[in-house]
Parts: structure tokens; C-alpha cells; sequence
């Protein structure tokens, strides 16, 4: 890490909003996450039961259809638009969770490994390369298998198998930090460790955080999706995109659209993430930004030295 | 040995055909997203045929800007206007094509870092050969190959024909600055833009290097145009001095004339900053009474274990100690531990054997107890970027220590910041600044204070002001002065400037290669040094003033 900088989260968000396509995958999840907030008894059919009656109904655009359910029903009856909405909420709300859960085992695995080094760094390390190692989703059938599903448990085995990339990131930029003087001088003034990780080294390796945070989701969602899939997910009734794909599986050529709805919800919310994810890391790019222009007056009133003046641009640019 | 007169023709009457460079009415702007940042503005200047012309100025006077625009090299949001003729050839507007042609037959650039300057995955003999075959693609490889040993030979590389396998990681700074020169020189170039080319060596490094410019200049006729900071240096070796300030020529002059009666306040200015081990100066003697010892090294060693290879021993049984309210100065150059050493007297290090004791108790003690002695120590490192932490505001960090051990929060906080910010010199209303809004000088500024925060009885200062300009660093070195006369902390002041260590110390220790070689009051060191060691260090810093710099390479070479 050479020039350090500094991201006010205003000028980040005017850019993600600035450039198409993380704009409009700005505007797709929020979407999703206001559907995932909609009150279950605020949608228009009940996501849970159907009426046996109306299955198969084909969307409004389709002949047949009708925009009392907008994009059909499916093989019980249930209203796909209703089902998707509720989906969301099983869907977004696991994942998040889960990323989070990761966040924090791995950054705190990956500060603690950093910062102490030796034989604990050895051991966390060694650990996560195993985890690394495993096919993650060979490792949760065989969880899962093992405690029976459940949301709880779904959620938790998603989080914690999730944690490795965490620790190896911030251990890496803790390695580089803790070089710094500024951790240095903290240490010779006597600055406890803990406050050294939480006020020093955790803000400044945020940002790379939160960058593989985004990405980590877009994986998550489909990680969910394909255990909800197999079965071992989110447990029916509960509708979930990755088992509405699975239960409309059998009456594809009679109602396709309840098998293949599920599944552009799930490639537009995991496009989005990776959009996002993609504009959060070029924003955060040193080499992609230009310097702050404020900060000239007073004092000694001479720029701060550039770091690569050994190099041919840096040189130049900096003068 | 020529003398001066020789080369006095080239610095008045050179017509415009024994130009090799040409600068005419060139301003150069930068086009940033906060507004135009103008950097030169309106400069002309010759180079003639032989001659060394340096630029000096500070960082940000646009010399650097100015060697790449003569280079084409300036990137694509600067705005060049003005003419730049390099040996007949307009650089201004050139295509790439033309661009390329020139810089292999007729410019060539030295950089200031030689160990970055150099791909490290090839070995250097393939890096010259590049060059000679770009300016000259008919030689085949054997006949590039001697001329790479010919170059090689040329600058100085002991043993050439088994020097052309090494990669640049085997090599010293001293002597990857040589293979850079060596492959400038393989296009046979009219002009060599030396762009600091020994800020990053040290001093005795610095000496070989610019006597090695220095004769080749005799010899191959290669005219120079030297970019650097050092007065020293320019004393040493140009022929010719422009001073630029805020993207503008302040003076231009010979160099004995520039440095005997400088016409501009600026250049004078500049001169008087840079630090001088003056003949007689008032330093307080080294205190011969009883007085407490607030730091005491004994025997300390340090051996850095490496997984592959020999272990490394840094520091070999160095003892020191510093009394309360003295100001000892470790001298060195790099890789003589002198760091090292300061790192055990602030307890970041633990040392392999030896006792480091600070105030009477020892970092090996219990957690508060340790605790208690770094709150008595302060500590300011080199980088002044590095030092702060980029995602805290400047009153944050200097109110950290005060927090951690005072427990001051709020106003009484706010205000001990305000009066501490006050006291190095800077405005109160900058605490709500971040590190990346302030220059080095500032940066270094807010370092101190953070270090006096809890007013100590010990710093230990690891190079405070070697990566700032000499005008900064005069001033921050008054600062650090005054504040030292006020407070009358006793400090351990690391330094490889002898001149700063001569203005600041009571007592000096100078090491080499993990010892310790010299050590007593600082007049009678630096004055008077009777280790060989010392004496070659003394000799090789370069001071401002031409006249007593040939009078020392002239004693170099009876010698």
C-alpha cells in the first residue's frame, strides 16, 4: 500500500450512482430489499396457501392470464409475484445475516493473526487454508445432513463457512498497517492492543472489507438458492426463490413461468451485487483517483513529497 | 584535474547551435478535477554543449515536471505550451514515434531511486543490452555484450564480465545507480537529465556517484541537466544554477557567483536553510556532573533471524546512555543499525542480549509498568505520512495518548490539542484536518506534537526531518529546538545528516555497521573526528560552497 487515502462515503456513493450499471443495480436491490421489508399480510395473495383451483394460471401478459395475479400461479394455486416478494425476505435476510457472521469471525481471525503473529497466526491460517481447501458446498450438504435443516442452522453454517477470504485479506493489510508508524507510535505510547485493532487497524482495512463484502454476497445468494434447491435450504411452505425453482421443476412445459420467474429474480440480484461490488473497488482504487485539491494553505505550504518519485508517472504527476 | 576556467567558456558564450536543449516560454498545467494546478509557468533556459546545468527548488517548484516534459513524459492531464528544442528536435507536439526515436538516440534520464528504476527480474547485463541494441539494433549479441562490459567498466563496476548475471537485488544502491547510468549512457546520449540522482544514496555513496558524473562529463562530452534539492550537491559539480519557485525561474547564474552573491531574497533563503557544520558554533558542552540517566544501553545486540541464510546481526554491543535534558545525536548510514538501535530505546524492539534501561525501569517488566514508562516516552519516525493514521483526524491523534492515559475527553481535550497545536507551530483550527489535507512539513509538525502530548521526559526522534525539504526542515528543526529549550526533555536524535545533528546535540555517537565507532561531544566529533570512519563521513557530506568543494576533492584525489 503506498499513498493512503481517505473515501468520504458521499463521493463513493455519487459514483456508484453515476455509472449504469451499478446504478441500476443500485436500483434493483433496493427493490428487493423493500420487498424483503413488504408486511406479509400487505401482499396480494397468500404466499403460504393456494387455491387448487387456479393453478397453472399463466402471467397477464400471456392469453389467459389476468392482472389480478400478475405473474400467474403455480402448481398449488399460490400467486408467483406474492411468492417471490415473501422470497425475498428468506432469501436477503439469510444471506446478509450470513455475511455478516463471516465478516466477523474472519476479520477478527484475520486481525488477531496479523497483528500477534507466530504460532497463533500459524494456527488461524493453517485453518482457514483447510476451509479453503473444501468445496463449501460439499461441506454444507454434509452439515446440514448432519444437524437437519433449519433456518438457524442454514444461516449459521452459510456464515461460518464464509470467514476464510475475511481473514486472509485483513491479515494481509494488517501485516502492511502494522509496518506503518502511525501503529508504531501508537505502541510506544502505550496504546492497549485492543484499541490499536479496533481504532487503528480495522478502519483502515474497511474498505477492502467491504468490497469483498458485496462480492461475497452475490455468491451467498446463489449458495442459498442452490441448497433451497436441493432441499436442504429454507423448508416449504416457506417460499424461497432456489425451492420455487425446484417445486415448479416437474410442470415446466405446462407452466414454465414458475420455474423460470425464480430464477431471473436470482441472476438480477446477483448481477447487482457484482456491479456494485465492481464500482465499490474501482472507487476505491488509489491508482483510479486523482488527489484532493483542498488542503494548500498555511503552515509550511509545501505538498506533501510523493512516495514514487522514483517512477517515471508518479514523478510527473506530482510535481 | 581541470581547472574552473576551462569550463567558463560553455556558461556565457554559447550561441544557439552549441545548444543541446532548448527551452523556450514552456508552461505546463496540470487539469486535475478540483481546477488547473499550473506547475511551470512561462520558463526558458539553454543547455549548452558540456555543461552541467542543475535546477533547484523545492518540491512542487516544477522542476520534476519540467525534465518530463523536455522527456515527453508528462501525463496525459497536463497542458504543455511553449517549445522544447533537444538536439535540433521539437519535443512539444512530437508524435510518439518521434518521441521514441529521441529519447533512444539523444536524451537519456537517470532516476532518483536506482533500485526501483530497474526491472528485477532480469539480470542487469540483459537490461544494458536493451538499451544498446534500441539505440543501435545492427550489433549483434556478442558485440553488445562487450560494449555493456565496456559501459559497465565505464561507471565504475568492479568486475564487469561476472557483474552482468547479477540481478539488482544482489547489488547496492551505489552500484544499481551505476548500471542506471551506464544503460543512460548507452544511447550515447547529447543530453542526460539526472533527475535527483543521489537524494536516496548515502553521503559516501553520494561522493563516489557524483564524481563519477563528474568525470564522465570530461570524457564523454554528454551535456547534464541535474535536477536536485541539495545545495551540496549542486555546489559540488554544476556549472551553471537556475532556482525555481512555484513553477518559475527565481535566478539563474553561474554557480560560484550564485553561491558568492545571490541576487534574489529566495535563493539566499535557501542557501542560509541548509544545515551547515559551522566552524563556530555555540553547543552546550556534554554535561560532565552526575546527572540522572533518563536512557542507558548496555551491550545491546540485535540478530534478525532469517528463515534461509545466516541470521543477521544489526546491532553488535552498543552502549549509550543520555542524561536528563540532553540531546544525543546516533549518526550512520543506512544498514548501520542506528534504527534499530532507537527502536530498543522506545521498546518496540526487544533486544537478542544487552539491557536497555529507560527511566530506571526496563521494557521487560510487567504490562503497567511498561505501561507507565511509554507514557514518559515520545517517539517521532521519518515518514511524516506514514505516521498518522489516515482514517483519524489530526486532533484525534494527537488527543490519542492524552485519552489512552489521562482519560481527557471533551473540552478539557479539545483544548490541550488547540494549545499543543499552538506549540509546534500550527494553527488550532486544523485539528478537524485529516493527515492526506496537510503537506510533509505540517504532518511532521502534528508528529510532535502527539510525541510532547504527555510531556515526556525522553523522544527518541528516528530521522524527523529527512524526508522534508531543507527550507521545512530548517524551520521544523527550530521548532523541535525551541520546544526541546522550553520543555527540556532529553532526547535520542537518529539522523544521517551530520549538519542537523550538528546544530541540535550535545553528545554525538557514530556507527557503522552495527557498531559503534565514535562517540563524544559533538564540537570535538565533528570537528575534530579521529576515527577514519567519521573523518570520510565529515569529508563526503557536500556543503553549499563551491570553492570549499574543490578544495576537497582535490585533497580526495592527493590522497
Amino acid at each position: 500500500m503506498g499513498r493512503r487515502h481517505v473515501y468520504s462515503s458521499r463521493t463513493v456513493l455519487r459514483r456508484i450512482l453515476h455509472r449504469p450499471s451499478s446504478a441500476i443495480g443500485a436500483a434493483v436491490l433496493a427493490v428487493l430489499f423493500l420487498c424483503a421489508l413488504w408486511p406479509v399480510s400487505w401482499l396480494p395473495h397468500d404466499p403460504f396457501s393456494g387455491d387448487s383451483a387456479k393453478r397453472f394460471m399463466p402471467p397477464f401478459f400471456m392469453e389467459g392470464g389476468s392482472l389480478s395475479y400478475p405473474l400467474g400461479t403455480e402448481s398449488l394455486g399460490r400467486d408467483v409475484l406474492s411468492m417471490l416478494i415473501a422470497g425475498s425476505r428468506y432469501t436477503l435476510g439469510i444471506v446478509v445475516t450470513a455475511g455478516l457472521i463471516g465478516l466477523i469471525i474472519g476479520v477478527t481471525a484475520g486481525l488477531v493473526a496479523g497483528y500477534f503473529g507466530g504460532w497463533l497466526d500459524a494456527v488461524i491460517m493453517r485453518i482457514a487454508d483447510v476451509q479453503l481447501a473444501f468445496p463449501a458446498l460439499v461441506l454444507i450438504i454434509a452439515i446440514v445432513a448432519a444437524f437437519g435443516p433449519s433456518l438457524f442452522n442454514l444461516v449459521l453454517i452459510l456464515g461460518i463457512v464464509g470467514w476464510a477470504p475475511y481473514a486472509r485479506l485483513v491479515r494481509g493489510s494488517v501485516l502492511s498497517l502494522k509496518e506503518q508508524g502511525f501503529v508504531e507510535a501508537a505502541r510506544a505510547t502505550g496504546t492497549g492492543t485492543s484499541r490499536i485493532l479496533l481504532r487503528h487497524l480495522l478502519p483502515n482495512s474497511l474498505t477492502n472489507i467491504l468490497v469483498f463484502l458485496t462480492l461475497q454476497l452475490a455468491e451467498l445468494v446463489v449458495l442459498e438458492a442452490s441448497l433451497s434447491f436441493l432441499g436442504l435450504g429454507v423448508q416449504p411452505p416457506a417460499p424461497s426463490w432456489g425451492a420455487m425453482i425446484a417445486d415448479a421443476r416437474q410442470y415446466l412445459t405446462q407452466a414454465w413461468w414458475a420455474s423460470a420467474l425464480p430464477g431471473v429474480v436470482i441472476v438480477l440480484c446477483v448481477l447487482s451485487f457484482n456491479f456494485i461490488g465492481d464500482e465499490l473497488r474501482d472507487a476505491m482504487d488509489p491508482t483510479m483517483r486523482r488527489r484532493s485539491a483542498r488542503g494548500d494553505a498555511g503552515g509550511d505550504g509545501v505538498p506533501m513529497p510523493a512516495p514514487t518519485r522514483g517512477t517515471v508517472v508518479g514523478g510527473a504527476a506530482d510535481a | 584535474m581541470p581547472d574552473s576556467s576551462n569550463r567558463a567558456p560553455t556558461v556565457t558564450g554559447s550561441t544557439e547551435m552549441d545548444n543541446v536543449l532548448t527551452v523556450r516560454g514552456l508552461s505546463i498545467t496540470f487539469e486535475s478535477a478540483g481546477g488547473d494546478v499550473p506547475a511551470v509557468d512561462d520558463l526558458s533556459f539553454t543547455v549548452g554543449r558540456r555543461e552541467v546545468l542543475a535546477v533547484v527548488g523545492e518540491s512542487g517548484s516544477g522542476k520534476s515536471a519540467t525534465a518530463m516534459a523536455i522527456l515527453g513524459l508528462l501525463p496525459k492531464n497536463a497542458r504543455v505550451q511553449g517549445e522544447v528544442t533537444v538536439a535540433g528536435a521539437e519535443v512539444v507536439g512530437a508524435s510518439n514515434r518521434e518521441l521514441r526515436r529521441l529519447r533512444a538516440r539523444s536524451i537519456s534520464v537517470i532516476f532518483q531511486d536506482p533500485v526501483t528504476a530497474l526491472t528485477p527480474v532480469y539480470s542487469i547485463g540483459f537490461q544494458i543490452r536493451e538499451a544498446i541494441r534500441l539505440h543501435d539494433p545492427s550489433l549483434g549479441r556478442v558485440a553488445a555484450d562487450a560494449r555493456a562490459v565496456e559501459l559497465l567498466t565505464a561507471v565504475g563496476m568492479p568486475d564487469p564480465e561476472r557483474r552482468m548475471k547479477f540481478y539488482p537485488h544482489q547489488l547496492s544502491g551505489g552500484q544499481c545507480q551505476r548500471v542506471m547510468i551506464a544503460i543512460a549512457l548507452a544511447s550515447d546520449p547529447e543530453l542526460l537529465i539526472a533527475d535527483e540522482p543521489t537524494t536516496a544514496l548515502d553521503v559516501t555513496v553520494q561522493a563516489e556517484v557524483l564524481e563519477l558524473l563528474r568525470a564522465l562529463r570530461e570524457r564523454v562530452s554528454t551535456s547534464i541537466m541535474l535536477i536536485t534539492h541539495d545545495m551540496g550537491v549542486v555546489a559540488d559539480i554544476a556549472d551553471r544554477v537556475i532556482v525555481m519557485h512555484n513553477g518559475r525561474m527565481v535566478e539563474q547564474a553561474p554557480t560560484e557567483s550564485l553561491f558568492g552573491r545571490p541576487t534574489q531574497a529566495y535563493t539566499r533563503e535557501l542557501l542560509a536553510a541548509v544545515p551547515r557544520i559551522a566552524i563556530d558554533r555555540e553547543v552546550a558542552p556534554p554535561r560532565e556532573d552526575q546527572a540522572e540517566e533518563v536512557l542507558r544501553l548496555d551491550d545491546v545486540s540485535v540478530t534478525f533471524g532469517s528463515a534461509l541464510g545466516e541470521p543477521v546481526k544489526a546491532v553488535r554491543d552498543v552502549s549509550l546512555h543520555v542524561q536528563r535534558g540532553e540531546v544525543v545525536g546516533l549518526v550512520g548510514e543506512s544498514g548501520s543499525g542506528k534504527s534499530t538501535v532507537g527502536r530498543c530505546a522506545a521498546g518496540l524492539l526487544m533486544p537478542t542480549s544487552g539491557q536497555v534501561s529507560v527511566l530506571g525501569g526496563s521494557f521487560r517488566g510487567r504490562p503497567r509498568s511498561t505501561r507507565d514508562l511509554r507514557r514518559r516516552i515520545g517517539v517521532v519516525f521519518q515518514s511524516p505520512v506514514g505516521s498518522l493514521d489516515p482514517k483519524l483526524t489530526v486532533g484525534q491523534g494527537i488527543g490519542e495518548p492524552l485519552r489512552v492515559h489521562r482519560g481527557m475527553r471533551g473540552r478539557p481535550l479539545a483544548e490541550r490539542v488547540a494549545s499543543l497545536l499552538d506549540s509546534v507551530g500550527l494553527s488550532k483550527n486544523w485539528a478537524d484536518r485529516y493527515p492526506h489535507e496537510m503537506s510533509g512539513g505540517q504532518l511532521q509538525r502534528v508528529s510532535i506534537a502527539r510525541a510532547i502530548a504527555l510531556d515526556p521526559e525522553l523522544i527518541i526522534a528516528d530521522e524527523p526531518t529527512s524526508a522534508l525539504d531543507v527550507s521545512v526542515q530548517a524551520k521544523v528543526l527550530a521548532t523541535f529546538r525551541a520546544l526541546q529549550e522550553n520543555l527540556g526533555f532529553a532526547c535520542l536524535f537518529i539522523s544521517h545528516n551530520l549538519a542537523v545533528v550538528d546544530e541540535l546535540c550535545n553528545r554525538v555517537l557514530v556507527m557503522r555497521l552495527g557498531t559503534v565507532v565514535e562517540e563524544g561531544a559533538t564540537t570535538s566529533v565533528l570537528r575534530a573526528p579521529a576515527n577514519d570512519y567519521t573523518r570520510a563521513l565529515v569529508a563526503a557530506a557536500p556543503v553549499p560552497d563551491p570553492v570549499e568543494q574543490r578544495r576537497r576533492r582535490e585533497a580526495r584525489l592527493e590522497r
